[in-house]
């Protein structure tokens, strides 16, 4: 049984209890983050039992790295983003790699439920993007889809995918920042 | 503590952030980033849309049995280690990318020693050690490789490396790195296809190939745990 959790901390005194070895502040995270974590792989693409293996591994990720989370910079929901992301490509890499038939009859918008107001933040920063860096950016950093995979869907040299999305990602970032 | 002077690229950070690092890169980037706050906060700054993202999801429970199962794997989990290696901090036995102590052996040199502790595809994770004034072999890079140093450092022709330090060197490159007269080296490195020695020990290894034996990378290097 999930222990009681204590829901009025923040993300960051959390981790910082998570890295002393409190199962409670564990707890507390996991009651936070699973729920939206599952939402996520399953968005990327990961079928219901690899959800729930994906869960575990992301989850055993952050009880071994919460020591290596920087509280004063660090933002909890994007350092564990980038962990689920991890995970995901991993089994994708040790599993093998899916078809390319399946990769095209993927949806390029991942199927998951966001709250109105990140919808719009999303959507309005994402709409500072051109078409290309965009197209780059919902399929190889919010989608499931490796760079490689992404490239031959947009029939793209793979140099000139990086490019868009590491030049789209810093003009997110900034405008997400200037919000 | 001392801070590190060679950084990965921005563009690789921005990779880091989207996952889209092999497990060889992505430890070296971990280490580095155990290390070096600058780092860290120019990586927080690139996940801000990732928690934009992730912060959004609508709230749902989690998957009840899960939770058993992390319980348990805390409960059954043997602990943490360092690796058999100097790194900046302990892992929990089970999520390094090896198992076991590293397999130390001499690319032909005395005080040099290499070992293999993974690889993924075409890209390996190695460790080398070095005692205080010596010098690795000459070697050409068949492909990138990207240098990690945990404890001492090398000096090369263009490059003073220290701990902490992430350097790259691109495909066509050689060096001879060199330990100082006072302190030895410990690194982890991820190497791209692999080496060739120059010199004697470069003709050592075109026999060694046609006898079918690689000397290095060798045909029974690891795979991830």
């Amino acid at each position: 049984m999930i222990p009681l959790p204590t829901p009025t901390i923040d993300d960051q005194e959390l981790l910082r209890r998570v890295a002393s070895g409190d199962r409670h502040a564990f707890a507390t995270f996991y009651e936070r983050y699973g729920g939206r974590i599952a939402a996520y792989l399953s968005s990327l693409g990961a079928a219901k039992t690899d959800v729930d293996d994906l869960l575990q591994d992301v989850f055993l990720a952050v009880w071994d790295r919460a020591t290596t989370f920087d509280a004063r910079r660090g933002v909890a929901a994007g350092w564990l983003f980038t962990i689920a992301r991890n995970k995901w490509f991993d089994r994708l890499r040790y599993q093998g790699r899916r078809p390319t038939s399946a990769l095209e009859s993927e949806p390029i918008q991942p199927p998951l439920r966001l709250s109105l107001e990140t919808r719009l933040a999303v959507v309005q920063a994402l709409g500072q993007l051109d078409d290309g860096q965009r197209s780059a950016l919902e399929l190889a950093y919010f989608g499931g889809l490796t760079y490689e995979e992404t490239a031959r869907r947009l029939e793209l040299p793979l140099g000139t995918l990086k490019s868009r999305v590491r030049s789209g990602l810093n003009r997110l970032r900034q405008h997400l920042e200037n919000r | 503590m001392r801070i590190p002077r060679h950084h990965p690229s921005a563009d690789l950070l921005i990779d880091y952030s989207a996952g889209q690092v092999d497990l060889p890169r992505r430890f070296l980037i971990d280490c580095h980033l155990d290390l070096c706050a600058a780092c860290r906060s120019e990586l927080d700054a690139l996940q801000a849309p990732g928690q934009h993202w992730l912060e959004g999801v609508r709230e749902a429970a989690p998957p009840p049995t899960i939770w058993e199962r992390l319980a348990r794997s805390l409960d059954d989990s043997p602990g943490t280690t360092d690796g058999g290696l100097p790194l900046p901090r302990e892992w929990r036995t089970g999520s390094l990318p090896w198992q076991g102590s590293p397999r130390w052996r001499s690319p032909l040199t005395r005080g040099v020693e290499v070992a293999i502790l993974a690889r993924e595809d075409e890209y390996f994770l190695v460790a080398a050690r070095a005692g205080a004034d010596r010098r690795f072999p000459t070697h050409q890079h068949l492909g990138s490789e990207e240098t990690l140093v945990l404890t001492g450092g090398y000096r090369d022709d263009q490059l003073l490396v220290e701990a902490g330090d992430f350097v790259r060197y691109e495909a066509g490159s050689s060096h001879r790195p060199a330990t100082e007269a006072d302190e030895g080296c410990v690194l982890l490195a991820r190497v791209e296809t692999g080496i060739r020695f120059t010199g004697w020990r470069g003709g050592l290894e075109w026999l060694s190939t046609k006898l079918g034996r690689n000397l290095w990378p060798p045909a029974s290097a690891p795979t991830p745990s």
